[in-house]
């Protein structure tokens, strides 16, 4: 048994979301899949787990690199000089190992996708994870500036983007034969 | 645009997977066939690599394989050999020519149909994971799903903010204190996050473990709530609450955590305590998860609770430190609260950002004032119920900066108290001192004189209550991490060290702050509601401690009164 695949498109379709990308501000999609099984009153999670695309722009490569992060390893889908590549980068699909089993019950999975703008400090957070394991992270083209631009910088991502967005899908109910 | 979110739930038998661990065996990889080829072709001696975009105009012709690696491929031209094309879309133009294999992974193919591919069309949707070494292409094996019990157990019962859950009888445990004891909320809840907005609901008995139990509102009491939201990340929430429980009075300065756990082992409870049995509809206006705006009305009834011996570990034969007799009465509370909250990885060690929490409480109705005696010629007055009606403000605004790589700057300004009518009920006054305030003197220390700290202005209560009208503090720290490899500092480790992940830091601290009433100045302790004590009256202390992320050891020394002990304090939380 093999566990669904996830994919969204057409991620970068606004406006507002190119916009941000192009200024610099790092994209993050977090999915999380969950699979749940169909009681009579209520329904119950069973497996979920999650992963995260991100994206952001290399100013001095004028480029924007694509990443996928799983359990914090991160796999590059590359470089890319147009955002129509970037969405469709993002739009891999992905398989999930969340195995469907054997249960009297229906089953279903959910995907839930956050599409989050990144500020300041989930920079640096991606900078560890990055470190060492893909070159070049994102310090290189950062001007360690002052505390008062990034602190306009984190509120403009936060309050001023309104760049947090949510979808939600699900499959049908199934059941393992 | 519509933007669409796919999955595809393969339901297609094939081996079983076995399901042992969440980290990522890179040793074996469970490959297609298709993938196979494709990671064959890709490393074959005689095959041209590329990685990013990849053209071959129309006219051009290549000779051999090409591989092209996240892509994309656009061809117009001919390729004499294989084509692959992994993490990578392709693109034909009309008349585009492939001799061999077109096999595309993780990846699709536009225009296809006006080219000529001269073998077979392989494809995979899901992309590969791999990594290279040097020019070779290893997959990775696809992570494996952790199946354990534990996990199961973990998924099927953690609370998760925003998505759907149902527990028919959950059971929690407020913080432990010298009145409750074990505070256990038990009972249903549940929620529903419909595309509309969402819906909360729960209904939770509270029994208390303090001595002696028995079958009346010292031992059960009960919290229950409603709340329909609509519109998400914002929207306007709709709620009610009843409740019958013990509040703590100043819940601002420590952590439910190491309150619970200073009294539970320590013998130490760091608040006071008052009953608060009624309901209140409230509305809540919400801007994402980093801002909300509440409005809140109640109707009440206060009580006073006293102290009862609850087990703790250490000092067990000490008696508690006496819960402060409060002020019992029926109140109507009008309160807005306003919530900002735009920190980044809360809790960690490289946490930035915004945090502000205000509130503006008008109180109205019957009370006695048991908790702040009046001295008269002949004794302390006999209080009688009377009528109150005051306003009351609070903030406690933070700032947390990175100022450079791994430096990190914070400060903190709180503070409030009384701003208009009658005098504040015992339950909303204020006092400093202690770890979550000024740690370099004692919690609920009267020894000060004057006490610019609690204000008791002479008069010694059981509990030693805060009595002042207003406070002011200030913090300042300086944080950094320690570039020192026998501190581990990986926080994804958490496999052989659960806990004890997060980046360890020194902190440099300072705090500065004092209390005082308002009333007839008497230039020490009184002050005009209008004025504020100059910043030479302040109380301070410095500290340096190290944060190991959850746990910190500090050290505080007072710095305006010499005669104050320095003080060693452990923390299981930041110190804000």
């Amino acid at each position: 048994m093999q566990g669904p695949v996830v994919s969204a498109s057409d991620m970068l379709a606004g406006a507002r979301i190119r916009e941000l990308l192009a200024a610099g501000f790092p994209a993050r999609f977090h999915f999380r899949v969950e699979l749940w099984s169909e009681g009579r009153w209520v329904n119950d999670l069973e497996r979920e787990m999650e992963f995260d695309v991100v994206a952001h722009y290399i100013a001095l490569e004028k480029a924007y690199e694509v990443v996928q992060l799983v359990h914090d390893r991160p796999l590059s889908l590359g470089k890319f000089s147009k955002l129509d590549d970037v969405e469709g980068a993002i739009a891999r699909p992905t398989r999930v190992p969340l195995t469907a089993f054997r249960t009297s019950r229906a089953l279903y999975y959910q995907v839930t996708l956050e599409v989050t703008v990144l500020s300041l400090s989930d920079l640096d957070e991606l900078d560890r994870w990055l470190k060492g394991e893909l070159q070049p992270a994102f310090s290189g083209s950062r001007n360690p500036g002052t505390a008062l631009t990034r602190g306009f910088r984190a509120l403009a991502a936060r309050v001023l983007g309104g760049e947090r967005r949510e979808y939600e899908r699900h499959t049908a109910p199934f059941r393992i034969p | 645009m519509k933007r669409i979110v796919w999955i595809v739930c393969m339901v297609a038998l094939a081996a079983p997977m076995m399901a042992t661990a969440q980290r990522a065996d890179t040793s074996v990889a469970r490959l297609s066939a298709v993938a196979r080829a494709a990671v064959d072709v890709y490393n074959a001696p005689g095959t041209r690599r590329v990685t990013g975009a990849f053209d071959v105009p129309a006219g051009s012709v290549i000779a051999g394989d090409v591989a092209v690696l996240n892509g994309p491929a656009t061809i117009a031209g001919r390729i004499d050999g294989s084509l692959v094309a992994i993490n990578a879309d392709v693109r034909f133009a009309k008349g585009a020519q492939i001799g061999q294999q077109l096999m595309v992974v993780g990846g699709g193919m536009v225009g296809q149909d006006g080219a000529t591919i001269g073998g077979d069309i392989r494809s995979q949707a899901e992309l590969l994971r791999y990594h290279l070494e040097g020019e070779r292409l290893v997959p990775d094996a696809d992570p494996v799903y952790d199946d354990s019990w534990w996990n199961r157990h973990r998924v099927r019962h953690e609370f998760r903010r925003g998505e759907a859950f149902t527990d028919f009888f959950y059971v929690a445990s407020r913080a432990y204190n010298r009145v409750e004891g074990w505070s256990i909320v038990a009972g249903p809840r549940f929620q529903r996050t419909p595309a509309w907005g969402k819906i909360n609901v729960e209904a939770f008995g509270v029994v208390r473990t303090a001595r002696p139990i028995r079958w009346d509102d010292q031992t059960l009491g009960h919290e229950a709530r409603a709340e329909v939201q609509f519109g998400k990340p914002m929207g306007v929430a709709l709620g009610g609450r009843l409740f019958d429980v013990v509040a703590p009075t100043e819940s601002w300065q420590l952590g439910n955590t190491e309150v619970g756990l200073a009294s539970a082992l320590l013998h130490r409870d760091y608040r006071d305590y008052y009953g608060r049995h009624g309901g209140e509809v409230y509305a809540r206006f919400q801007a994402t998860d980093d801002a909300d705006l509440t409005l809140a009305f109640s109707n009440e009834r206060w009580a006073d609770v006293r102290d009862r011996d609850p087990w703790s570990l250490l000092r067990g034969d000490e008696p508690w430190r006496a819960n402060p007799t409060m002020d019992p009465g029926d109140m109507h509370l009008t309160t807005a609260r306003l919530r900002v909250d735009t920190r980044d990885g809360k809790g960690s060690a490289w946490m930035t950002g915004w945090y502000l929490n205000a509130e503006l409480e008008n109180g109205a109705g019957m009370l006695t004032r048991f908790g702040a005696p009046v001295m008269t010629l002949g004794g302390f007055a006999i209080p009688s119920p009377e009528h109150v009606d005051y306003t009351r403000g609070f903030v406690d605004a933070r700032r947390y900066l990175k100022v450079a790589p791994d430096l990190f700057v914070n400060f903190r300004a709180a503070g409030g108290g009384w701003l208009a009518g009658d005098a504040l009920p015992t339950q909303r006054r204020l006092g400093l001192g202690g770890p979550g305030t000024l740690p370099g003197f004692s919690f609920r220390d009267a020894s000060l004189t004057p006490d610019l700290l609690n204000c008791t202005g002479g008069f010694t209560q059981p509990g030693t209550p805060a009595q002042c009208d207003r406070v002011a503090l200030l913090q300042v720290e300086l944080r950094s991490g320690f570039f020192w490899s026998a501190i581990r500092d990986d926080a994804t480790e958490d496999w052989w060290r659960p806990g004890f992940n997060h980046r360890a830091q020194w902190v440099l601290f300072a705090d500065a702050g004092r209390g005082w009433r308002v009333g007839t100045p008497d230039g020490r302790l009184t002050y005009s509601d209008h004025t504020v004590p100059g910043f030479d009256s302040y109380k301070t202390d410095l500290g340096i401690g190290v944060d190991f992320g959850g746990l910190g050891v500090y050290w505080a020394k007072s710095a305006s009164d010499a005669s104050e002990p320095s003080r060693f304090l452990l923390r299981l939380e930041r110190r804000f």
